[in-house]
């Protein structure tokens, strides 16, 4: 059977036992500290290369690259202008070439110092 | 009566039709197809200043062949030289050019034609360095016939881009002979290939007469007997001084436009000079 005097004893037993900690010191505002200049300057040194390299990494990213533009397509060589050609230039075998002959690849990116092998071999100066 | 008016009028119109067949070429047996096709399966490749000389080297036959340079270069091309290949082996190449539209006929296959012409020299050395003697012959056969045929049909041009190319083959079976003496197999192939290209390699003659039709369809009005003095003249260099006098005699605006005869020849005797020196080879 249920007794509501059991739970008033242990009520009172736990009061009995109650002993209040001590009050924990209220926290002040922290003094305002004032950073030397070296620490700033390190900062934003690691800022500036954090930069850089995020900046160094886009460009490797081909997409990111800023795209050189492309070529113009060269004109289709007529039966007419391949007769201008053949009159004026200097050497047959140069004539190819000056006149803009050379093949327009496909590729129209090339990387700074590469040319394309297609356009090269297209070349009527090889023959020399 | 008018069962056999019929009768003859139906044999009339089969016999002809079938003549028509008979007569117009088959399109498959047409080398320049395959060539179209390989210039459409081409594949670039970016090479460096110092490759570009390598390049030109090897080309000219001074430097020899690097495959661990041009071999990505090489291979990206295989199957456009393949298709090359094949188209050689044909009967007969019609570039299917529409010179009736006279100066505004293009011939823009020309520069795709010396572009594929020399990645079939280079795939031949590719072929040679990596021990495949005989592919690397049959391509060397294979862009000699090629070479002949770039200049089918076609006008001047045609004919400097084609003399170009078969120059470029000879000094690779040149090297190639250098390398290892020819075996009787290899001279017979080569033989066979230039016997087919004909004693000069390239129809003078006719890229000239291209020439002056297309300069006729755009307006110019060359004399007749100056077209035929230089037609005599490309084949025999005897004719060179009345032609220039021809030439210097016509009027300003027909003069203008009639390409230098001594390059002609000059082109003409370089490319003899080299196939006379390969045929003597291959004896």
């Amino acid at each position: 059977m249920y007794d509501p005097m059991d739970d008033d004893d242990q009520l009172e037993l736990y009061l009995k036992r109650f002993r209040p900690l001590p009050p924990e010191p209220l926290p002040l505002p922290l003094p305002q500290r004032e950073w030397p200049w070296r620490v700033f300057a390190l900062r934003a040194g690691a800022v500036a290369w954090a930069v850089a390299v995020v900046v160094m990494v886009l460009l490797l990213i081909p997409q990111f690259r800023r795209v050189p533009a492309a070529p113009l397509e060269a004109e289709p060589i007529t039966a007419g202008k391949a007769n201008a050609m053949l009159i004026h230039a200097a050497s047959w075998k140069e004539m190819i070439d000056d006149a803009g002959f050379a093949f327009q690849p496909p590729v129209k990116r090339m990387e700074p110092g590469r040319q394309s092998a297609l356009e090269f071999l297209s070349q009527e100066t090889l023959s020399k | 009566m008018m069962t056999y008016r019929l009768l003859f009028a139906i044999l009339t119109v089969f016999s002809s039709t079938a003549l028509a067949q008979q007569a117009s070429p088959k399109p498959d047996d047409n080398a320049a197809l395959r060539y179209w096709s390989a210039f459409a399966q081409m594949q670039d490749s970016t090479v460096t200043p110092e490759q570009a000389k390598g390049l030109q080297a090897i080309l000219d036959g001074v430097a020899p062949y690097s495959d661990v340079n041009y071999r990505e270069l090489v291979e990206r091309n295989r199957r456009a030289v393949e298709t090359l290949q094949r188209g050689a082996t044909l009967p007969r190449c019609d570039w299917g050019l529409e010179y009736q539209l006279g100066a505004e006929a293009p011939v823009d296959y020309v520069r795709r034609a010396l572009t594929l012409g020399r990645l079939n020299v280079l795939y031949a050395y590719h072929q040679l360095s990596s021990g495949n003697r005989s592919g690397g012959m049959g391509t060397l056969a294979g862009g000699i016939r090629f070479s002949h045929d770039v200049a089918g049909g076609g006008t001047l041009i045609a004919g400097v881009a084609a003399k170009t190319l078969m120059v470029a083959h000879l000094r690779a079976v040149d090297f190639a002979a250098r390398m290892q003496r020819l075996s009787s197999e290899e001279k017979t192939l080569l033989s066979a290939q230039l016997d087919q290209v004909g004693p000069e390699g390239v129809d003078w003659y006719s890229t000239i007469q291209r020439e002056f039709e297309v300069l006729e369809r755009s307006g110019a009005k060359v004399p007749t007997t100056l077209v035929e003095l230089y037609g005599k003249t490309v084949q025999d260099a005897a004719q060179l001084p009345q032609l220039q006098q021809a030439i210097a005699g016509a009027p300003q605006s027909v003069a203008s436009v009639i390409p230098r005869p001594q390059r002609v020849l000059e082109q003409k005797r370089e490319l003899s000079d080299r196939l006379q020196q390969c045929r003597a080879m291959l004896r």
